[in-house]
């Protein structure tokens, strides 16, 4: 079954990738902060991403996590100005046999089909237009000017997509269901305890709520708030729910930038690809409020500061390196270390 | 604007020569029209748009200095008068700024006698594509009615 389901998320995933980076050359777009905020409490339920596709697949010694957020209806080349349901998203998840679904809205001033980006388009300074080739120019002359020209144009488009994003904000509301492994089929007891072992199938419901300030397009910062309405496993043997509240701080910013011509380059046109390197830092906090007796794993407070490196390549060669530092109140205190890489793909926009 | 009563001879006139002068000035020539339409909301600059008369010669349409920018789904432009036959070749580059644009046409106008034709892509129905960031680079002829 674990396998089975591992199986078609990767499939998807893999579907997901094909089929957009075959329709288009572009792939991905470089949000500083997005489905990555909050990479080890609320990696699952974060929704917190405005691009298309976003995905990625996380390997640590405790937790394996394969994701795909989709907002389905950038697929199509609508002109409306949907609002809210422009940025709806679908969120599917995989975490140690935990599956989750969610649904999100959102807000995006950055985004390019919302009445400012229109306005701050027609308000950019585009230059004056190509001119024929003069008289007595070469051809070669004339080769140099055009490149030129072309050169001039992609400063100024890069200057609007920097203007786009400067100071903007964008939240997100979203909902996620976490189901067990055994979701379905008949109630069984395997270990002959006298206890069901599959009497719940939803392990928790969870409620969120995300705000990010883009400063530019090299730096942003996100903050979320979550509750969680939670499980610690299917067994029936009289759990109660315990409810979990916390939240989450995350801020990245450009410390490289790999290609400093990237502006000329195809990629970025396409698809505002900006090859760089990023440092962040994510701190994420969840606490038990009540029914703590039943708190997963004994644990009743849960803090995590994961300082990380995003190593943005090109469009199709993105990972994160991040190393959490937690610490846990519960039965057993305690403060480890995990490092973790994540292998990531996000794509901004059916092109 | 169409020149018309160039010809007008004051010493002789009546209604019947105002409305002959007015039928024959107004027929012999035709303002023909360049119109991009496009899906709304996406950006298109056109920085490059050059007419060549029946002489050869290249004649920026863009010669007031300025590139056009449109987001609102069209944008036309005045070519000028021409008469019956003239053939007009139309040169053109258009960027797609950030937003992709996956469906504009070039229609042609005449107002005399009226006509209209989409002359790329040539077949009505059918749309060009431009993707975010790529630039459209199209030429076509054209034989005024």
């Amino acid at each position: 079954m674990k396998l089975k389901q591992s199986f078609c998320l990767a499939l998807v995933i893999f579907f997901c990738y094909n089929s957009l980076s075959q329709s288009s050359p572009t792939a991905a777009y470089t949000s500083v902060i997005g489905a990555n905020s909050e990479p080890v409490i609320y990696t699952e339920l974060n929704m917190n991403t405005y691009d298309l596709l976003s995905t990625n697949i996380q390997f640590s010694e405790k937790n394996n996590i394969q994701k795909v957020v989709v907002a389905p209806i950038k697929f199509f080349n609508g002109s409306e100005d949907l609002g809210f349901l422009r940025e709806t998203k679908i969120n599917i998840v995989k975490k140690n046999g935990i599956t989750t679904f969610g649904l999100g809205i959102g807000y995006d001033g950055a985004s390019i089909y919302r009445k400012r980006a229109g306005d701050l388009f027609l308000n950019m300074d585009f230059g004056k237009p190509l001119r024929d080739k003069g008289k007595n120019e070469t051809e070669v002359d004339y080769q140099k000017y055009r490149e030129q020209y072309y050169k001039d144009q992609n400063e100024v488009y890069s200057n609007y997509y920097e203007d786009l994003l400067d100071n903007t904000i964008k939240f997100n509301l979203g909902f996620n269901i976490s189901l067990f492994e055994v979701i379905g089929g008949d109630k069984v007891d395997l270990d002959e305890d006298g206890i069901t072992d599959n009497e719940n199938t939803v392990e928790s419901y969870n409620y969120s709520a995300s705000f990010t300030y883009v400063f530019s397009t090299k730096s942003a910062l996100s903050i979320s708030g979550h509750i969680s309405d939670k499980l610690s496993s299917p067994i029936g043997d009289g759990q109660e729910r315990v409810l979990y509240a916390g939240g989450s701080l995350s801020y990245a910013i450009e410390i490289v930038s790999i290609n400093k011509e990237y502006i000329h380059t195809e990629e970025f046109r396409s698809s505002l690809f900006k090859p760089a390197i990023l440092f962040g830092f994510s701190i994420e906090y969840q606490e038990a409020t009540n029914n703590k007796e039943f708190a997963k794993d004994n644990i009743t407070k849960r803090t995590v500061f994961t300082p990380f490196f995003d190593f943005k390549i090109n469009p199709k060669t993105q990972f994160r390196i991040g190393v959490p530092i937690q610490k846990f109140e519960g039965v057993n205190d305690e403060v480890t270390f995990g490092p973790f890489a994540q292998w990531t793909l996000q794509i901004a926009n059916k092109n | 604007m169409k020149n018309i009563f160039k010809n007008l001879d004051l010493e002789d006139l009546n209604q019947e020569k105002l409305n002959k002068w007015l039928i024959e000035d107004w027929n012999s020539t035709s303002t023909v029209y360049l119109s991009f339409n496009f899906i709304k909301r996406r950006n298109i600059l056109i920085y490059k748009l050059f007419l060549k008369l029946n002489d050869g010669k290249n004649k920026n349409m863009l010669s007031d200095g300025k590139v056009i920018k449109a987001n609102n789904g069209n944008h036309t432009f005045d070519l000028g008068q021409f008469k019956k036959d003239d053939k007009i070749e139309i040169s053109f580059e258009i960027l797609a700024v950030i937003t992709p644009v996956p469906r504009i046409i070039a229609v042609v106008s005449q107002d005399t006698p009226v006509s209209t034709l989409q002359v790329l892509p040539k077949d009505i129905g059918t749309y060009h594509e431009i993707k975010a960031g790529a630039r459209w680079k199209g030429t076509f002829k054209y034989e005024v009615l």
